[in-house]
């Protein structure tokens, strides 16, 4: 693999770890959590045992996540609140598809 | 009065009418009733989205008996459930008005089909108050100005922005989540 190419997914990587941590970050401030970020897994379920967020929390991650990025979430995308990795590859796709 | 719509909302461009309802319309509206029907009137309102309404504020409150007996103020929370009312009718109208596609009886634009069910059967809970700010004593005598705008929605929840004032005075805003639909 070429210097430039592995620079480049390096980058995009640094870039994600960035976004994920921002993510979980802007989470546990919406929703008032008594956790810390790092102990935040990117596939940590939000639900149940997980973050032990319910329904009135996931409206809250919808209306952070169009404030912030500008990227809707419908009824029909609960895949996005599958974990942290889930919400930020939805975002991401909205984005690339935007 | 202004025909803007409240909280500073942009003007639509397909201009949705804006609506207003009396207080015998609202109790048709709304299942509360005395000492828990806490909105008088309702204007500009725009089904599903957005609405003002009044709530004039009389001694005679059965509240104000104990809150306190020596000083005269509108608890709190009872401006958050007036403020909620209001979000109730701008919700039941858009069922009744038959606006948006929202659920509700089909047919082009007919009004009151004589089966339709009793719309206030359709209005929720309140699920959550968040940021809420009460920046003004609301005692009697004052007639509260009261404004919703519906926001993003999931599911049966709906985030909706609210404030209410007294005159040019803010008494208080602040953001709610409503349910819409009752467990039965």
């Amino acid at each position: 693999m070429s210097t430039a190419a592995f620079d480049d997914i390096r980058t995009r990587a640094e870039a994600r770890l960035a976004r994920n941590t921002k993510v979980k970050s802007m989470i546990i401030d919406r929703l008032g959590l008594d956790v810390e970020p790092s102990v935040v897994s990117d596939n940590q379920p939000l639900f149940g045992r997980g973050l032990e967020m319910d329904s009135l929390d996931t409206l809250e991650i919808v209306v952070m996540v169009n404030n912030e990025y500008d990227v809707l979430i419908s009824d029909d995308d609960f895949e996005a609140f599958g974990s942290v990795n889930a919400l930020v590859d939805f975002i991401e796709d909205r984005e690339a598809a935007a | 009065m202004s025909p803007a719509t409240a909280l500073g909302a942009p003007a639509d461009t397909s201009a949705p009418k804006a609506l207003s309802y009396a207080s015998d319309d609202i109790k048709r509206m709304l299942p509360h009733r005395w000492p828990m029907l806490m909105i008088d009137r309702a204007y500009d309102v725009v089904p599903g989205v957005s609405g003002r309404g009044v709530k004039s504020v009389s001694v005679n409150e059965p509240f104000f008996a104990g809150h306190y007996p020596d000083h005269s103020i509108m608890p709190g929370v009872l401006i958050v459930e007036a403020m909620a009312q209001l979000v109730a009718v701008v919700y039941v109208a858009e069922i009744t008005e038959g606006v948006n596609g929202a659920e509700g009886p089909e047919g082009p634009e007919g009004p009151e089909g004589p089966e339709e069910a009793d719309p206030s059967r359709s209005v929720g809970y309140l699920g959550s108050i968040s940021n809420m700010k009460f920046s003004r004593l609301v005692v009697p005598g004052d007639q509260l100005t009261l404004e919703a705008r519906l926001g993003q929605r999931l599911g049966g929840l709906r985030q909706v922005k609210v404030r209410a004032s007294v005159g040019s005075e803010l008494a208080a805003a602040g953001t709610l989540v409503v349910t819409t639909g009752r467990k039965s």
